[in-house]
């Protein structure tokens, strides 16, 4: 199978973070397999990326961090749970339009309309 | 965990931020890697190759670091920006002696001069126990003799400079981790600490109120030095305590 990878998908990792966490709370490695599930394989992230975009989301408010309860019940260090904010919400609707107006200007073109 | 802790630390620790940042940084992708760990050793023959497929999951670690560092607030970068090598040799060794490296940075030095410059500011408009006349003395002096006036001015400013300075190594010594502390150490620069304190004073008398300290003056001097050093002293194992979190990651040796 063909596969999308780093590059193909710069500037497309923050909206993507933010469909995953449409589907509710998650942290990092959860973030991930969301993605790859709704990627059907075809998305190969260089996973280390994937903490930048949560930090810059984060910054902008799209995103609500907090850290693990302790008392949870797991071996290994705490991790961090991501929350969608509303701002972030927002950002998502926005996103999708642009792309789909991208997707249906540009796929005319190409001859390529999904 | 210690193999995924360096792999980690190869990667954070050249992200110029804040220290409660990096530790963040740091949990999160030790975190991340462990769970890849277990995933590989499901898939994989041994421990060594599971180890290596999950360090390649997370991608290449200078390119993460720069991804890392762009994620960094811009006045965050520009403060903790590394100051060139010949600057921070003193940071340097310091940092060696503690058995880690942390270079200096502008934040570092703004700090120590701004520090010298509120010490001058002080003494021209707001130092309570030189009294108005010889506040005017010092500066219808300094307008007859505006070399001397200078000169007097830049040297409080280096001692202050340098009594900040062996303060806050003072401080370090204090805040070190255990098995890191040393009472010669401490002694060594809360005697520097106090003499510096004690120059700083004399000058100030001899210079600028243009007379000789009393044995008070110098008691009291001494005695202030001391309570301070004991309150830093104090301060300085609180730190210790409040920085074991990040003494597990700032003492992992990289060069393995």
């Amino acid at each position: 199978m063909a596969t999308i990878t780093g590059d193909a998908l710069r500037g497309h990792l923050e909206t993507l973070v933010l469909s995953a966490l449409r589907r509710g709370d998650a942290h990092g490695f959860e973030i991930l397999r969301r993605l790859e599930e709704a990627g059907s394989g075809a998305l190969k992230l260089k996973e280390g990326s994937l903490y930048p975009a949560l930090y810059r989301l984060e910054a902008a408010g799209m995103v609500k961090g907090k850290w693990e309860d302790s008392a949870t019940p797991r071996r290994g260090p705490r991790r961090r749970i991501y929350r969608l904010s509303q701002k972030g919400q927002r950002r998502f609707d926005e996103a999708r339009r642009e792309f789909q107006l991208f997707t249906t200007v540009i796929g005319g073109i190409l001859g390529a309309s999904a | 965990m210690k193999d995924l802790m360096i792999h980690v630390e190869r990667i954070v620790r050249p992200v110029r931020a804040r220290q409660s940042r990096k530790l963040r940084m740091r949990r999160e992708l030790l975190a991340h890697l462990q769970a890849a760990l277990e995933q590989e050793r499901a898939h994989s023959a041994d421990d060594a190759s599971a180890l290596e497929q999950a360090r390649q999951r997370l991608g290449e670690p200078a390119e993460l670091t720069r991804e890392l560092q762009r994620s960094v607030p811009l006045i965050e970068r520009v403060l903790l920006a590394r100051t060139p090598e010949n600057w921070n040799g003193w940071e340097k060794r310091a940092g060696k002696r503690l058995g880690w490296y942390e270079p200096a940075t502008l934040a570092h030095w703004l700090v120590l001069c701004g520090t010298g410059a509120v010490a001058v500011m002080i003494i021209c408009l707001f130092a309570p126990h030189i009294p108005p006349e010889a506040r005017t003395r010092f500066f219808v002096d300094g307008i007859d003799h505006p070399a001397h006036a200078r000169t007097v001015l830049a040297v409080v400013w280096v001692v202050q400079v340098f009594w900040f300075y062996i303060g806050m190594r003072f401080l370090t010594a204090a805040a070190a981790p255990a098995g890191v502390f040393r009472l010669p150490r401490v002694i060594r620069r809360g005697t520097l600490v106090v003499a510096a304190q004690g120059l700083l004073m004399v000058l100030i008398i001899t210079q600028i109120v243009r007379r000789s300290p009393t044995v008070a003056e110098m008691a009291r001097t001494l005695g202030i030095s001391l309570l301070l050093l004991g309150v830093t002293m104090f301060v300085g194992r609180g730190v210790a305590a409040l920085r074991r979190p990040y003494d597990e990651w700032l003492t992992l040796d990289l060069t393995q």
